[in-house]
């Protein structure tokens, strides 16, 4: 399948992308990868999406993107990029089989929630341990849950749960919180949740048949002293790590793994490759600003395939 | 929703167990849990494709809390399989159909 502009994602970056590449007549095919509309779809109230007066849900917000996408003549499809070649034209091929080649692609992929990396919390996933607050609330009625982490995210999870559990342990390695204060406000003054603070999760602990989790051990991040905690659920909200896997040998990468791009643009190194949204973003992370980039993107696109120059960026001294 | 994935509570679980053949998958989901909405489709396409291998279940964890509480589920979506009554194989998450193919196979 050929198509002048593929788009991989759909989050607000890769729908936005959509709508301006549409409308200039680019007939863009989009990909939504593994989770469609990406990780607005779990997030519940947005209220710092400009347009809104009142809040309004993340999945819901996603939704009328992937609408007014659709509505501009984007075509939208389902699957998975599982392979990706960016040399000698462009080339990706999903889990259905189906083979892509694209003039232009958008690399709006997003990024995937970090877990913690101990075998523990391998051990325990769909028995306690969860990066989904949204999705797993609903086990912790009444019980005890520890949520990790101290940005946005673990704030909003500790907040949402706080509202099912009976009482929500946030545990954070540092002394302050990274959320924005109107978080922190309603975190501090709720009377369900207490915070852990210089912590951090050393393992996880519970029972193996079934594996359900019953505690954690803390490591205190001062002095190395460990405690343990009695808790039925562990939900890690350590932010997000860009999802580069199909490009990370092709593309040169910013630290902590973001794809390089051009200043000021969505440019990569490879003529005709865009990064728009988390999968770039080492600064903001917003879903205004991805939607942001993947307007810059579409209209680089759009630069690029009617043969108008760019700027490419020079290849980092040591990526 | 499709005929190849039956909708189960705890009134037609044992019916379902009961039914011939011997590897039983069921998907635990949930209305307000957008990675199990996600998950729906792909669930479908395998339940089609492989009807001849499996039989296919879905279980609403609001409708059925008593039966996501016996197989022990604290996450969803979780794709369990069975094989002669007894879980093989859980699939905790959303993931590719061909990790759902392969569990399938695999049993």
């Amino acid at each position: 399948m050929h198509r002048k502009l593929i788009i991989l994602g759909s989050g607000p970056a890769g729908y936005t992308a959509a709508i301006y590449a549409a409308r200039a007549g680019l007939e863009p095919l989009l990909l939504t990868g593994l989770e469609p509309g990406g990780q607005l779809t779990i997030t519940t109230d947005v209220e710092n999406y400009p347009g809104f007066a009142d809040p309004i849900q993340g999945p819901w917000l996603v939704e009328q993107m992937r609408d007014q996408a659709l509505r501009m003549g984007t075509e939208v499809v389902t699957d998975i990029v599982t392979e990706a070649q960016l040399k000698d034209g462009l080339r990706l091929t999903g889990d259905s089989g189906t083979v892509y080649t694209a003039d232009a692609l958008i690399i709006a992929t997003g990024a995937k929630a970090r877990w913690l990396g101990l075998p523990s919390e391998t051990a325990f996933q769909g028995g306690g341990v969860s990066a989904c607050a949204t999705c797993d609330g609903f086990f912790y009625r009444g019980r005890t849950v520890v949520v990790v982490g101290g940005g946005n995210t673990a704030v909003e999870e500790a907040l949402f749960l706080a509202g099912i559990a009976d009482r929500v342990i946030l545990v954070h390695r540092r002394d302050s919180l990274r959320a924005e204060k109107v978080l922190q406000d309603r975190l501090f003054a709720h009377p369900k949740i207490e915070v852990e603070w210089h912590a951090e999760v050393a393992e996880i602990t519970g029972t193996d048949m079934p594996k359900v989790v019953t505690g954690v051990t803390l490591r205190d991040t001062r002095d190395g002293s460990l405690r343990t905690l009695e808790t039925d659920g562990v939900f890690v909200a350590i932010g997000h790590s860009p999802a580069t896997e199909l490009f990370g040998d092709q593309l040169p990468l910013k630290p902590g793994g973001y794809l390089q791009t051009a200043p000021d643009s969505t440019a990569t190194v490879v003529p005709g490759v865009f990064a728009a949204g988390d999968v770039t973003d080492d600064q903001f992370r917003q879903a205004v600003t991805a939607a942001g980039q993947g307007c810059m993107a579409a209209l680089e696109a759009d630069r690029y395939l009617a043969g108008l120059p760019l700027e490419i960026p020079a290849e980092p001294a040591s990526a | 929703m499709t005929q190849d994935v039956t909708t189960i509570d705890a009134s037609n679980f044992n019916d379902f167990m009961n039914e011939p053949g011997q590897v039983k998958v069921l998907r635990f989901w949930a209305t307000w849990c957008r990675p199990c909405i996600a998950l729906e489709p792909t669930y479908n396409e395998v339940a089609t494709e492989m009807k001849d291998t499996a039989r296919f279940g879905e279980i609403d964890i609001d409708i059925a809390p008593e039966l996501a509480g016996s197989f022990g589920i604290r996450s969803v979506p979780t794709v369990v399989v069975l094989k002669d009554g007894l879980p093989i194989d859980m699939v905790v998450g959303l993931n590719p159909k061909s990790q759902y193919i392969q569990a399938v196979k695999a049993a």
